[in-house]
């Protein structure tokens, strides 16, 4: 492998992919380079325009090409009701469900002390703003596991003051377990059974 | 429900093979270092045991693998394939190659291991009598695994925001204590549940085994209240987790809730950490592990897999003859010894003998003076375990 540096570069840069193991990674730098090259020309082409095109709304944070992005701006969608997020993949988790009408918040994480992640670093301040102004209810939709726990209890503390309800998704899902892994019937479910905090 | 057979690859110091064990007692004999111990720590892990060895789990997987893995094939009902894959920092568990919770394994092969590590229970660390009487709460109770990651989880958060310079934030503070006393107090009510019956249990025990004491009970030591239902637990536990914030900011760690909890062993008003002798201190931990099967036993509808570790050195034989005959009519026992004629002295049931060497097992024979049994070929090397991991 030493005598391939580009190879080695792009597997490890493969390896730090989510749920890609050394072997995949291999695999998959093997397969760029022995396909025909429009299979790794378009793979990064796409990269890169997705990057340049993709972006975070003013707004809800969530990803869109255009500012504000979709969610935002739909006037089907209750603006009164807001989901919270973690991240923007669980928007689109909580979309496949097509039982939530309202609008969304992506936090950009959760509250994680040990990794110094503080209520500054998330997209909490806006959130506080945005459920000031014409909502009614914020459901919690951060994950079942401890810092997913912790950023729910942390929120519904500074959202009550505001005199919204709030709410938190019960989950039929395991503890620990992330949203993202949630089938769209249970995710539905825990929706419809949404409980006060 | 017996382990039928077992399948190890990249597991310390033992050959990739798969062995036919005896459904009633298998007795593994081999001088120290030869991997009698690994095969008891295999069966550990895969039953959702923490290992008795090593904390760092990495340390059971053999130079140069990324994984070990162990595979049991249980007999009995339900029969099935139970899987562990170890790792750096993580294990995984299947049943019939699905993938299950550490409690699941945990139900399917309930076990219990005594070796060198328990037997200073009585007066060692309090974390080693904790874990014990939690293994028998969350065999009842399976929901309490979670509660316990919870718990742990959220105190270390806790203590890394009470120490991040600049004021902590008091919502994100509120917010663990929270997690903390809803957690904390859902084990603490657990231990007062099955402090009196594992106690009770250990009082029967050690009437079996002979031992001279009366009206043993296992007491729990604890700052919060001794008797109180789940809502006061989780009341007295935020305050005094509130009350302690700023010596826990100082201290770095935290100084109150069931983390703390200790538990002792009492014969009437006498503390048997102090007043047993070192040999009824040894035979006191067997009546406890013997308890610990009956109660996990009662838990699983299952009799537990008995892992007994080098364990006729240093016993009185007196407690060992009584343990032997004591041995239920079924129920599967692992016995390991490095000494050959073990097996002779003892009033054991009928089993497997085999002999240990260099991470090879080799069936050697049956006990003696018993009921004739031949057990099933074990074939080593070379015979590789079914890949149920492969996904
Ligand atoms: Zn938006």
């Amino acid at each position: 492998m030493t005598s391939l540096p580009a190879l080695a570069r792009l597997v490890a840069a493969l390896e730090r992919l989510p749920g890609i193991g050394p072997k995949s990674a291999r695999r998959i730098a093997h397969f760029l380079l022995t396909a025909p090259p429009d299979a790794s020309e378009g793979l990064s082409a796409a990269i890169f325009e997705a990057r340049e095109r993709t972006r975070s709304c003013s707004v809800c944070h969530a990803l869109t090409e255009q500012d504000p992005c979709a969610f935002c701006v739909d006037p089907a969608r209750d603006g009164a009701l807001l989901a919270v997020v973690e991240e923007p993949f669980d928007v689109e988790v909580l979309e496949r469900t097509r039982e939530f009408r309202g609008r969304y918040h992506v936090l950009g994480g959760a509250l994680a002390p040990l990794r110094g992640i503080g209520p500054d670093d998330l997209h909490v301040a806006s959130l506080l703003e945005r459920a000031a102004s014409g909502v009614a209810e914020v459901v919690l939709a951060t994950n079942p596991n401890v810092e997913g726990e912790a950023t729910a209890l942390y929120l519904a503390r500074r959202l009550k003051p505001l005199g919204v309800r709030v709410t938190r998704i019960a989950f039929g899902l395991p503890v620990g377990a992330a949203i993202e892994f949630a089938d769209e019937v249970t995710l539905g479910r825990s929706l419809s059974g949404r409980r006060e905090v | 429900m017996v382990i039928g057979t077992l399948s190890v690859e990249s597991f310390r110091n033992l050959a990739p093979a798969r062995l036919r064990f005896h459904p009633r007692l298998n007795l593994l004999v081999g001088k120290n270092g030869q991997g009698k111990t690994n095969v008891l720590e295999s069966l550990a892990l895969v039953s959702g045991r923490a290992s008795f060895r090593t904390a760092d789990l990495a340390d059971v997987v053999r130079e140069g693998e990324n994984d070990a893995t162990v595979t049991v094939g249980l007999a009995g009902e339900p029969a099935g394939e139970l899987a562990a894959r170890i790792g750096k920092g993580r294990r995984e568990h299947f049943w019939n190659g699905r993938k299950v919770s550490r409690v699941e394994a945990s139900r399917r092969l309930p076990l219990v291991a005594l070796t060198s590590a328990d037997l200073g229970r009585l007066g060692g660390p309090p974390a080693d009598r904790r874990r014990a009487l939690d293994r028998v709460a969350v065999a009842h109770e399976p929901s309490l695994a979670a509660e316990h990651r919870r718990y742990e989880k959220a105190r270390a958060d806790r203590v890394a925001l009470l120490g991040a310079p600049g004021r902590p934030d008091r919502d994100a503070l509120a917010a663990y204590e929270e997690l903390l006393s809803s957690a904390g107090a859902a084990i603490a009510a657990s231990r007062r549940r099955w402090a009196g019956p594992l106690g009770r249990r250990i009082e029967e025990n050690a009437r079996l085994l002979g031992l001279p004491y009366r009206e043993i009970s296992l007491r729990l030591v604890s700052e919060l209240p001794a008797e109180a239902p789940l809502p006061l637990l989780a009341d007295a536990l935020r305050a005094g987790l509130r009350l302690r914030e700023e010596s826990e900011r100082r201290a770095g760690r935290a100084l109150f809730g069931p983390h703390r909890d200790d538990l002792l062993l009492f014969s009437g008003a006498l503390p048997l950490a102090a007043r047993a002798s070192s040999g009824e201190a040894r035979a006191l931990v067997l009546a406890w592990a013997l308890a610990e099967r009956s109660l996990l036993a009662e838990a699983c509808g299952r009799l537990p897999v008995f892992a007994f570790d080098d364990f006729d050195s240093e016993w009185d034989p007196d407690v060992l003859a009584r343990f032997a005959r004591a041995l239920p009519d079924d129920g599967q026992v692992f016995l390991t010894s490095a000494r050959e004629r073990a097996a002779r002295e003892l009033p054991l049931p009928v089993g497997a003998v085999w002999r240990v060497e260099a991470g090879r097992l080799a069936a050697t024979g049956t006990s003696p003076d018993r009921a004739a049994f031949l057990p099933a070929p074990a074939r080593w090397p070379g015979e590789r375990s079914d890949d149920v991991l492969a996904s």
